[in-house]
């Protein structure tokens, strides 16, 4: 199972469901994936759900670190489409 | 230190301390229907700050600590938190449709954060030594803030020292050793009942003679000489009678708001952060006041958010959502929304850094966007009331849909398009009815200072002088 960190903007104003379309990626993945917050850690990939264009959220500490960050700003691309990306490089 | 709405529930009824609603003294705050709503609103704040998908604007680093705290306890860093402050506002709007109270206090500690600062750099006291220790101590049990701002103020056209009755304004009314008493009152106060201090501050500028009226304090709810006297809101009663009725049953109408009485009330030092000084005075009122109306957009912009689409599932049930006029209504109601938001986020945007480290909105942008609301927001409602209808004003009882002879008479004749039951067509006019009428539009007007007290404003800091010289010199006029 691969760890995978996630972290959502604040969603002040978001232009589709953030929970939702997580929800719907975090199904396709199954028992595939373990996610985990940033505070729980022990993740190279992260997902970052940004709620608009503006993607706000700044993870410079974590790419710096090396973590493969993925990023949504809206809901346009297929669930399973994000989880490939996610699951990229895993055997 | 509360984290959990349950952590918060026990944390009132452990206050213990002394309310009183419509002549009757309530024992416990937390079960009474009249402020549930407002409680919950209030608890809102707690979970979503445990919510992943919240979090990022809920919570914040304390720069005193380091540790990860509540928004609504942080002193604000840098441009970003002022914004972030804007944006957290509108995401909890969504949530509650009502008011969630905590900003009030947030501003009070920004304000007086700054404020001590520049009174210890003039005078060579200790304020700010003492209320940073302070707000640790509320960072760290995370406790809600009333701020105590408005004194009843009695004859307005006289001083506080020249009243009839000394007491109009709250006043230091002997020195002590070991700290000060005050008496007086604080009207209007946004969320007191379900709070647990209150950080009392002047009302307004004062001049020499008015020393006792300097005074800036914290005083938990329960100290003894505290009474808190719950005000009425439109249809409150409805809140005990049925949820329907209410209209936003779980969350309620505005903040919420009280009288509270300081009955020679003891305050020791520790929790005194000015007192007498008299030339920081309309600072402190200055900012807490921009403080405060830079939030209006933020908040009034997202419930009006919620507003527009009670409006829209209204229409979408009684068949005039294709109507063009519809639409145009309900594209300038989102239009007016995005005004205030706009104002509160370039005030945000504008701010700059105090003496103190804290940043501070731009207060001429953050006055525009207050006085903004106290327009825009009846725009809105009228809007509102316009596009749902009539029907909002004259709307039969929960009690009588459900009733065995005549509740088939509401069944059929409240009902709307086909696919949609009655049930839901009435529930969403009493959310708009809730969101439109009364309390709800007044706070819009007078909340965080009346539009009047924005003109001044306007008049003090719109530099009019610099507009005189601009339009001389491209008329030519020399002279």
């Amino acid at each position: 199972m691969k760890r995978i960190g996630l972290k959502y903007c604040g969603g002040c104003n978001p232009s589709y469901d953030r929970v939702e379309y997580v929800r719907a990626i975090q199904e396709a993945a199954g028992d595939r994936v373990a996610w985990v917050t940033l505070d729980e850690g022990g993740f190279s990939t992260l997902l970052l759900v940004s709620g608009c264009d503006k993607q706000c959220v700044e993870m410079a500490e974590y790419e710096d670190r090396g973590c493969r960050i993925i990023r949504i700003k809206d809901s346009c691309s297929a669930p399973s489409e994000i989880l490939s990306h996610l699951l990229e490089g895993d055997t | 230190m509360i984290k959990t709405k349950e952590d918060y529930l026990k944390s009132l009824r452990d206050l213990g301390h002394l309310v009183y609603f419509k002549g009757e003294p309530i024992s416990d705050v937390t079960v009474h229907p009249s402020f549930a709503p407002h409680i919950n609103s209030v608890a809102k704040t707690y979970e979503m700050a445990l919510a992943p998908e919240f979090e990022d604007l809920l919570t914040a680093t304390s720069h005193l600590t380091g540790k990860k705290i509540s928004r609504f306890t942080h002193i604000h860093q840098n441009v970003d938190d002022l914004i972030k402050k804007v944006q957290m506002l509108r995401v909890i709007a969504h949530e509650t449709a009502s008011c969630f109270q905590r900003c009030v206090g947030f501003d009070g500690l920004n304000a007086t954060y700054m404020t001590t600062y520049d009174i210890d750099e003039k005078h060579g006291t200790d304020y700010h030594k003492r209320f940073c220790e302070y707000l640790k101590y509320i960072q760290e049990e995370n406790f809600i803030l009333v701020g105590g701002m408005t004194d009843p103020k009695g004859d307005r056209s006289k001083a506080p020292s020249k009243q009839a009755d000394p007491d109009m304004f709250t006043r230091v009314v002997e020195r002590r050793e070991d700290g000060i008493v005050i008496s007086g009152a604080k009207a209007h106060q946004t969320g007191a009942v379900n709070s647990h201090e209150i950080l009392v501050m002047p009302t307004m500028a004062l001049r020499e003679g008015d020393e006792d009226y300097a005074i800036t304090c914290a005083v938990p709810l329960n100290a003894k000489g505290v009474i808190l006297i719950f005000g009425r809101q439109t249809n409150d009663e409805r809140k005990a009678e049925s949820e329907m009725d209410s209209g936003n049953p779980d969350f309620g109408m505005v903040g919420g708001e009280a009288l509270i009485v300081f009955d020679q009330v003891f305050v020791p030092w520790d929790r005194v952060f000015m007192c007498g000084e008299i030339d920081f005075c309309g600072t402190l009122v200055e900012r807490f006041a921009t403080l405060h109306r830079q939030n209006y957009g933020g908040c009034k912009g997202g419930v009006s958010d919620v507003l527009v689409g009670a409006c829209a599932l209204a229409c979408e049930y009684q068949g005039t959502m294709k109507a063009s006029h519809i639409k145009d209504k309900l594209a300038e109601m989102m239009h007016l929304a995005e005004t205030v938001y706009t104002g509160s986020v370039a005030c945000s945007a504008m701010g700059s850094k105090t003496p103190s480290g804290a940043y501070y909105p731009d207060p001429v942008l953050a006055n525009c966007t207050k006085l903004n609301v106290s327009r825009n927001i009846y725009t809105i409602a009228r809007l509102a009331h316009d596009v749902a209808g009539g029907i909002i004003a004259t709307l039969p009882a929960e009690s009588d849909l459900r009733h065995p002879e005549i509740g088939k008479y509401i069944e059929k004749y409240m009902a709307g398009v086909e696919g949609v039951s009655t049930e839901a067509r009435m529930k969403i006019l009493r959310l708009i009815e809730n969101m439109t009428g009364g309390t709800a539009l007044v706070e819009s007007m007078h909340g965080a200072g009346s539009p009047q007290a924005q003109k001044v404003m306007y008049q003090r800091l719109g530099r009019i002088d610099m507009k005189v010289k601009w339009a001389k010199k491209l008329a030519g006029i020399e002279e």
